[in-house]
């Protein structure tokens, strides 16, 4: 992971980005703040930020909008830091506080083994409101890299009585900018070759924790920028992409044996996808991930010869690693930065600034392009799952770069489920059960891991409570594992028991026709192939009273087969689901095809007591 | 019984001194651990620690810890393992990580390859509240990678020592503790699990070990509070010490004892400056909480009146302890604070009111010590509540949470037993709360004229059970919705909650389904559309340790379903009536038949919440028949012409 990225990305969770809410609920006002805020870029790229609150708190709950969390660092210093508590009625000081004074706590994350960034975190404590704050602190980074976003309003039930931007920055410098609901332009005051832009909110009404609309903010970019002597232009990906390509100029080189070793494992593999899923399956048993963000570290990646040596690395090193072994195979790939997780922010591709979190490979092919994720340790090469997919990524190329989207995973072959259950009633209720469940794509991820990193235990526990419906205790199981290409297949063959299968009334014994529920997880990408099949043999006392007919259902978004054939034995239904929602659906309506289908599923077998 | 024997837990005494030694040594490593590629009592594990050693004496009043433990991994998977992180209280420096040695060992071709860390891999991570942490990870990991690591733990704190787990996260082949004890200091300890109250621990001359060895990794499972009771551990608290004071004339010497009887211990804590203040608050401050006048009369009432007014005026900082985190007077002024200074504060105005009202002191569900040691044993607790007599009758409060109400604890401070703090005839109580918890439900099932189905169910949630919703703020009418009915819940024609305290908490929900018309041959009606469990949450097999349902409770469900015009009763669910075996759990399921109607009657009860792990397997296979036969449908068929 990129650790400055991350860093940043937490420094302004702490105070979230509110929204507003509709105009009809009145929103309690917890504090009302006036700021003015000084940005100076300066000609070596450093950057001062200065800052200047009031803050008026009125109600308890609007305590922690005094908290404020700063990194410091090598690359991020806090020069000054005053807070004056005042009681606000009579104006009297209660209380000075200077950077001294401060809490100091290091930066963890979960991500990283250590990073040397510190936070200086000052918190209000024991006051009581109403209570009035001022605070100024002064800051200032040796680079422009990354030039903090502008968020006037941080925190919910925060009125805004005023705030001000100056933005100062030499022309040869520049600067580019980015407003989010903000429908004027900022006043321009040129002395000399120094520009100054201004911007000027006043009273904006606080917002609660429902929202719909974004609260207006401005993103901040260079144009030339420089971090730790490396030195390019931003305004294009292409720049972006330049100093990325210099921070990783020759870490991908590897030492002589261990090109040997390249050769010696690609060798009689003719195929490409051959030597890349060889090559990349002895980066996953070989190297671990593990994060140690040290200054520019948090940017430039490991070398990969240290890699080798120490059989570990971050995000960046393991796949400038994996580069430098395709490299080494004649396979020539991409470096690609990457937001990677839920919720990943638009990228707009007109305003190139650093919104990546991750980095990965871009292996062009022929007829493909795989996507290789080099700190999994158990899925197939070019299957890089939910963490990377359908997004904006930056390929960096030799001598710049572009935006390039990962695939978005739509297909049925990556959502299969092929499950047959052979169940046989008892007379006691229970019943035996045997089968075969087979998983294709994602469903197939839980399995694979649980395979590499869990008990025997574990998996049979898992599978008790995944492979069908309740009741089932798993005796004895065998799980394999392949792929085909970059698909992943787990395929589990079991012996077990039902506890009380189907239900009994004096007269009756009552079976689902279908197994297990559809659950949202099954349909996160809005496509699915489930097929079912049950088996059901049945005791000798019962006949079969009724069962439901063979039908087929389909619309726009969902296509349901059942077909049921019985016999004096027993019953056979085939089950067949194919989900295809838009890519766009709400969660309501998802939430309501998911209800909708698992009602086709509550048809039920009668069998009846001789 | 097995399980009986993890419960027992000795307390000796003990004194003397002198040096010691050990033979496993950092860097030696024995034919066995290099040829070991799996453990025979434990062959899932994917690493295992070969061994660990805690060596400790005492040095110019400071304990030296020194620690050292070896790792194997024996799959790709236990590579996790070569990540450490040491955590230590490093405030005022109380205490301090030194002499840290690490090195990965691997074999190529018999011979040993070693990889040491350099003082440049340790990093110090600065926790908030004085915590600090040394982590690092190791080089060069592979299958069969040994891990050495070796550290000294300096701590200036000596009152209580530091707690010793045999047990690890991963199995142990070998784990042990020694202790040095000089002649001018005397320690409790307080030994738990089966190992470790069996070891010979007395080596002579003040030298103490335990040693246990082959313990199985310890696993998290669903529904289980106290899983700290089961591990293998060793703890000390100081009894007494010598002294020479020269500050006195002609000088004293002696031997200072301390803690003999729970009074002693008590008294030691509460004559403590922050401590008397709210015991014996002065005359300005009961000035002060004597403004506060409560509304009522009767003792209980008062005693509702201040826990409401503390509850609604105070705020909990999520901390807690035994000790004040400040004085009662700085408490009143800036009225936020630590658990144990909001119920002193309780305390303070229940007695400014003329109520009886004393702290208690209890260990919480997971602070490992569910059954109490009847010895002045300090580690053992972890929470203070406050015991209350009003009107003759007992109560156990805790005001930190606005939503507990009065005379409810939240259900991790459900104990046994706690420590009373009296002036005098302080000593371990038991905690009685009585409470009559369940779900109690009725649904009437009728058919309007159109033959469409009615449900209308009363739902009552009693006592913990409501509070259960009432802490998670599931209580709103549309979380209770969506909590009974599921968020899809279609055909609800209409959904009412009710929250009432008064004489017991309870949350009334009542809500009225339309169901389709009614026309097929036959009709099944399954009546309740809530139930305890919609599914049987247990999927285990076998389990390691008892399941805690939190509290006892008794459920009672009743459906009254009206025989549809033109349908006859075909078929009902068989009536049961089951237990699981010593009987602390019921089930049972009875079906009346009366002239034009259907009376459902189930009752669930859980006299203990407690579930023995060996009878896991009869409690799954219970609460299967449970969740299923609440499915169960009565079967109405068309009634034949005459």
């Amino acid at each position: 992971m990129f650790r400055k990225f991350c860093l940043l990305a937490s420094y302004l969770a702490i105070a979230g980005i509110p929204h507003f809410l509709s105009a009809q609920i009145e929103v309690p006002t917890f504090s009302v703040l006036e700021r003015k805020d000084f940005i100076v870029l300066n000609l070596d790229y450093s950057v001062n930020y200065k800052s200047e609150y009031s803050l008026l708190i009125l109600d308890k709950r609007g305590l922690d909008h005094a908290t404020m969390k700063m990194p410091h660092d090598k690359l991020n210093q806090i020069q000054n830091f005053e807070a004056t508590i005042k009681n606000p009625i009579t104006g009297k000081v209660i209380k000075k506080y200077r950077l001294k004074d401060l809490k100091e706590i290091s930066y963890i994350n979960n991500i990283s083994l250590f990073d040397d960034t510190k936070l200086k975190i000052f918190e209000l404590e024991g006051y009581q409101t109403p209570i009035m704050i001022d605070i100024q602190v002064e800051r200032k980074t040796n680079h422009n890299f990354l030039i903090q976003s502008w968020i006037p309003v941080k925190n919910y039930n925060q009125k805004l009585k005023s705030a001000s931007l100056d933005v100062q920055y030499p022309s040869s410098l520049g600067i580019r900018y980015k407003e989010e609901n903000i429908d004027f332009e900022p006043e321009e005051v040129k002395v000399g070759e120094l520009v100054i832009k201004k911007w000027l909110l006043e009273n904006i009404e606080p917002v609660g924790q429902k929202s719909e609309e974004e609260n207006p903010y401005i993103s901040i970019a260079p144009k030339k920028f420089a971090l730790e002597g490396y030195y390019s232009n931003m305004e294009s990906w292409d720049g972006f992409g330049k100093f990325i390509g210099q921070l990783n100029k020759d870490k991908d080189k590897l030492p002589q044996d261990f090109k040997i070793k390249v050769q010696e494992m690609i060798s009689g593999k003719d195929e490409p996808y051959e030597k890349i899923s060889t090559l990349y399956t002895y980066l996953q048993q070989n190297y671990r991930y593990i994060s140690i963000s040290l200054g520019i570290g948090g940017w430039m990646p490991m070398a990969s010869e240290d890699v080798i040596a120490t059989k570990y690395g971050e995000c960046k090193a393991l796949t400038t690693l994996m580069k430098g072994m395709l490299n080494e195979a004649g396979i020539s790939s991409q470096y690609t930065l990457v937001f990677g997780g839920d919720n990943p922010p638009l990228i707009d591709p007109e305003f190139p600034s650093n919104r990546f979190n991750h980095a990965f490979l871009r292996v062009p092919l022929e007829k493909d392009t795989l996507w290789l994720e080099c700190t999994n340790t158990y899925l197939p090469a070019g299957f890089a799952g939910s963490f990377t997919m359908d997004r904006d990524v930056l390929v960096i190329t030799e001598n710049g770069g572009f935006l390039d989207r990962t695939p978005n995973y739509r297909t049925q072959k990556l959502h299969h489920y092929k499950n047959r259950y052979e169940i046989e009633m008892l007379e006691s209720g229970d019943a035996k059960l045997r089968g075969q469940n087979i998983y294709q794509g994602f469903p197939s991820e839980d399995l694979i891991s649980l395979k590499k990193y869990r008990s025997g235990s574990d998996i049979k526990n898992y599978l008790n409570k995944n492979i069908g419906g309740t009741g089932v205790i798993i005796i004895d199981y065998e799980l394999e594992t392949s792929q085909i290409r970059e698909v992943p297949i787990a395929k589990v063959s079991y012996e077990g028991i039902v506890q009380r299968y189907g239900q009994q009334t004096t007269k009756r014994i009552i079976l689902p026709s279908h197994w297990k529920k559809l659950k949202e997880e099954m349909v996160k990408s809005g496509i699915l192939l489930w097929e079912e099949e049950i088996l059901i043999t049945i005791p000798t006392e019962t006949e079969i009273e009724s069962a439901p007919d063979s039908m087929q259902i389909k619309n726009e978004f969902f296509s349901f087969q059942v077909d049921v054939q019985s016999s004096d034995k027993g019953i056979t239904i085939q089950n067949k689901l194919e989900v295809n929602f838009p890519i766009d659906i709400t969660y309501e309506e998802k939430e309501r095809l998911i209800s909708e289908i698992n009602e086709h599923f509550l048809k039920n077998i009668i069998l009846k007591k001789i | 019984m097995r399980n009986a024997h993890l419960f027992l837990a000795i307390l000796l005494s003990f004194f003397m001194s002198k040096s010691f030694a050990q033979n496993f040594k950092f860097g030696k490593y024995s034919p066995q651990e290099i040829e070991l590629t799996s453990v025979d009592f434990d062959p899932d594990a994917d690493a295992v620690v070969l061994g660990e050693t805690s060596s400790n004496h005492f040095l110019r009043g400071f304990q030296y810890s020194a620690i050292h433990r070896r790792i194997k991994v024996l799959k790709e998977s236990g590579k996790g393992r070569a990540v450490v992180g040491i955590r230590y209280y490093g405030s005022q420096n109380i205490q301090d990580i030194i002499k840290l040695n690490a090195q990965t060992i691997n074999w190529e071709n018999g011979t040993a390859k070693i990889v040491k860390l350099g003082k440049e891999d340790f990093f110090t991570v600065v926790h908030a509240d004085g915590w600090k942490e040394v982590r690092f990870t190791f080089k060069n990991v592979q299958e069969g990678s040994i891990l050495d690591y070796s550290y000294t733990k300096v701590n200036k704190s000596i009152r209580f020592l530091e707690s010793w787990v045999f047990h690890n996260s991963i199995p142990t082949i070998k784990s042990s503790y020694i202790i040095n004890i000089p002649t001018y200091l005397n320690y409790n300890f307080l030994a738990q699990g089966n190992q470790t109250i069996q070891c010979d621990f007395k080596q002579g001359d003040g030298i103490y070990k335990w040693e246990v060895s082959n313990l199985r990794s310890i696993r998290e499972e669903p529904m289980i509070s106290n899983y700290n009771d089961y591990l293998e551990k060793i703890s000390f608290q100081l009894a007494g010490y010598a002294f020479a004071n020269s500050g006195t004339y002609g000088g004293a010497v002696g031997f200072k004892e301390s803690f003999t009887s729970w009074q002693e211990l008590v008294q030691y804590i509460t004559d403590s400056n922050d401590y008397s203040q709210y015991l014996k608050p002065n005359s300005s401050l009961l000035g002060q909480l004597k403004s506060f006048i409560p509304s009522q009369e009767s003792e209980t009432q008062k005693a509702k009146d201040i826990y409401q007014y503390v509850t609604d005026n105070f705020t909990f900082t999520g901390k807690t302890s035994f000790w004040p985190s400040k004085n009662l007077k700085a408490f009143l002024e800036n009225k936020q604070g630590e658990r144990q200074d909001i119920n002193l504060t309780l305390l303070a105005y229940l007695r400014s009111n003329g109520i009886t009202a004393y702290p208690l002191l209890i260990s919480s569900k997971g602070n490992g010590h569910s059954n109490l040691v009847d010895s002045p044993f300090m580690d053992q607790f972890d929470q203070l509540i406050i015991y209350v007599n009003a009107d003759s009758k007992d109560y156990f409060l805790d005001a930190t949470n606005k939503s507990m109400p009065f005379g409810y604890l939240p259900l991790n401070f459900h104990a046994n037993q706690g420590l009373i703090m009296r002036e005098k005839d302080s000593g371990l109580i038991p905690l009685q709360m009585a409470h009559r918890s369940g779900i109690v439900q009725r649904v009437d099932i009728k058919f309007n004229e159109a033959n469409n189905m009615v449900s209308e169910s009363v739902v009552r949630f009693m006592e913990y059970d409501a509070i259960t919703y009432l802490n998670k703020n599931l209580a709103d009418p549309e979380s209770m919705k969506s909590e009974i009915l599921g968020i899809n819940a279609s055909k609800i024609a209409s959904f009412e909650v009710e929250e009432k305290t008064e004489p017991r908490k309870l949350i009334e929900t009542k809500f009225q389904i339309l169901e389709n018309k009614i026309d097929e041959e036959t009709v099944f009606v399954s009546p309740f559309h809530f139930v305890r469990w919609s599914e049987n949450p247990f999927k285990a097999e076998v389990r390691t340790f008892p399941v805690d349902f939190g509290f006892i409770f008794n459920d009672n469900y009743t459906a009254i379903i009206e025989i549809p015009e033109g349908y006859e009763l075909d078929d009902y669910p068989e009536k049961i009536n089951i237990s699981i075996p010593g009987g602390n759990a019921t089930f049972l399921y009875s079906v009346t038949i009366l002239n034009n109607s259907v009376n459902i009657n189930v009752s669930i009860n859980f006299k203990n919440q407690l579930v023995s792990p060996v009878i896991y397997p009869d409690l799954k296979y219970f609460m299967e028949i449970i969740t299923g036969k609440l499915k169960e449908p009565v079967v109405f068929k068309k009634a034949s012409l005459p």
